[in-house]
């Protein structure tokens, strides 16, 4: 996908519980703060204007990723 | 169904059938965050080029990422704990073309750098009703509070080292001091309201570009804005009402049944947390709870996610019974969703009593062996005594090392990991049988 057709279009990108047994832990719980996070998988899913474009690997909760957006050339001025 | 409208205004229009996806409302509300973040921005820098007589464009799409974030707590590397945080804004790109006057364009590029600045912090103020900290408000608080604001060049970089701030900013402010670049930076780290932190601008003083950051006290470095913690903890705790029910549903996953029980006569009913009598309840209960977790063990935490994993199957197999109907599938399904319940049934009460009597035969285990001891030691006491009195040397010794190697059975024996009744009593028969042996041998070897 281009980038510019991603201009005003919801792109959001949520994690859920890698599998149904995690989701099932999860949803027992009232919050996912009541869980030790190093149990609990999670994977990415990128949607776009809530479609679902693109599944992640699963990895443990509250690990740091990053997010790589597209990135022309630069031109002029930059922040 | 009519709603008033006036010629010349611009109105979104949404439907709601009740079943909102979570994306389409909380998803949107996010994007919705970064669209206006962009076009506050946008506005702005319209109306200053206007003034300015500088012409911008953006030849590439700008790119911003509106979210939140955990506070986690690590062992090592081990992510353990976490906590609702805070919201954030994190400007992976933003770049502008310009056309015009060159030092007007510098001017330009600096002041609209400044706007981005800017509304990183107020989208925080309008949609979340609390604080937001970006560069900007950064810099007009610690001038306000007399904290030295100090630019920073290749020059001067050993300021870098006297400044109070985090390690992670510190390492970005060098990288781009020893780049060419020039860096405006607090004296120190700041705190307002919730969060604690730096903020530092970094010029380009060739063309003017430049990046206004920020960094927290706890190593994030964003190109961007955050708000104050409770804005996300509001979010989540609204979410929770206080209830029997809720707290309950909180432990029934882990240990929670004999809690459950016992809160069950209040029913659901909503509970005054305003009450001390709340804050009490509350302690005696997390104290209960806290005493039951003990309890859990290996073996039954083990037993405890096969029943969860068979419930999740059952409600699979439930769902697609349902879908197939009298069907030979449906019923196949159907069949497969007994089975499933019944193994998460017995799943379930084989974790509970490996819990409760592993537990008890613990205990009793080491009471009895603490027990045994005790028995031992006075009844060697006894008889070296009465050996003694009698000046009996000889059958002192061989009392003592008799007391001594029932001790010591009883140590091994106790050592040994019992995990139900049954096999408590079997330890129980063999410290007998042991400490009978001994006691024959001691009257053999007396005699």
């Amino acid at each position: 996908m281009a980038a510019v057709e991603t201009v005003g279009k919801q792109l959001t990108l949520d994690y859920v519980p890698a599998n149904e047994d995690i989701a099932e832990l999860v949803n027992a719980q009232a919050s996912l703060t009541d869980l030790p996070a190093y149990l609990l998988d999670f994977r990415p899913i990128l949607m776009f204007d809530s479609i679902i474009i693109a599944i992640g690997n699963a990895s443990t909760l509250a690990r740091g990723r990053s997010f790589k957006s597209p990135s022309p050339r630069p031109t002029c001025v930059r922040w | 169904m009519t709603s008033p409208l006036q010629v010349g205004n611009y109105y979104a229009i949404a439907f709601d059938l009740g079943d909102m996806l979570l994306d389409r409302s909380y998803g949107g509300y996010l994007a919705l965050n970064a669209l206006t973040y962009f076009s506050m921005s946008d506005l702005n820098y319209q109306m200053l080029a206007e003034s300015m007589g500088v012409r911008w464009w953006r030849s590439s799409p700008a790119v911003a990422v509106f979210g939140y974030k955990f506070e986690t707590a690590y062992a090592g590397s081990i992510p353990t704990a976490i906590e609702p945080s805070f919201a954030h804004i994190d400007v992976a790109r933003n770049v502008l073309s310009l056309q015009g006057d060159k030092d007007l364009r510098r001017a330009f590029a600096l002041m609209a750098g400044g706007i981005s600045s800017s509304w990183e912090k107020q989208a925080f103020e309008y949609f979340y009703n609390a604080s937001g900290v970006s560069t900007v408000n950064i810099f007009e608080i610690a001038a306000r509070g007399g904290v030295p604001i100090y630019r920073i060049t290749s020059a001067n970089a050993d300021k870098i080292e006297t400044l109070e701030i985090p390690a992670t900013a510190r390492e970005a402010i060098r990288n781009a001091v020893n780049q060419g670049l020039e860096v405006l930076v607090p004296a120190r780290s700041l705190v307002i309201g919730n969060w604690t932190g730096v903020g530092w601008l970094v010029i380009d003083p060739t063309t003017g570009a430049n990046a206004w950051m920020i960094g927290d006290d706890l190593g994030n470095v964003i190109h961007g804005g955050s708000g104050e913690t409770y804005s996300q903890k509001e979010y989540y705790e609204s979410r929770q009402p206080n209830s029997v029910e809720n707290y309950v549903r909180n432990y029934q996953a882990s240990d929670g049944d004999a809690l459950k029980r016992r809160l069950s006569r209040y029913g659901n009913r909503v509970i005054d947390t305003s009450s001390p009598d709340y804050e009490l309840g509350m302690g005696v209960a997390d104290f209960m709870v806290s005493t039951a977790e003990f309890r859990s063990n290996s073996q039954s935490i083990a037993k405890k996610k096969e029943y969860l994993s068979e419930r999740g199957r059952a409600g699979a197999y439930k769902k697609w019974a349902n879908r197939y109907g009298d069907t030979p599938k449906g019923r196949e399904y159907l069949a497969k969703f007994k089975e499933s319940s019944r193994a998460a049934k017995a799943a379930y009460s084989e974790a509970k009593s490996l819990e409760s009597f592993t537990s008890k035969a613990k205990w009793v285990k080491r009471g009895l062996g603490l027990l045994a001891a005790g028995l031992v030691i006075h009844d060697t006491y006894v008889k070296v005594k009465k050996d003694l009195e009698e000046g009996n040397k000889r059958n002192a010794a061989i009392d003592i090392a008799a007391g001594v190697a029932k001790i010591g059975a009883i140590a091994v024996l106790a050592g040994i990991t019992a995990s139900s009744l049954p096999a408590v009593a079997l330890v129980v028969v063999a410290s007998y049988a042991v400490d009978k042996g001994i006691d024959y041998a001691t009257e053999w070897a007396k005699s």
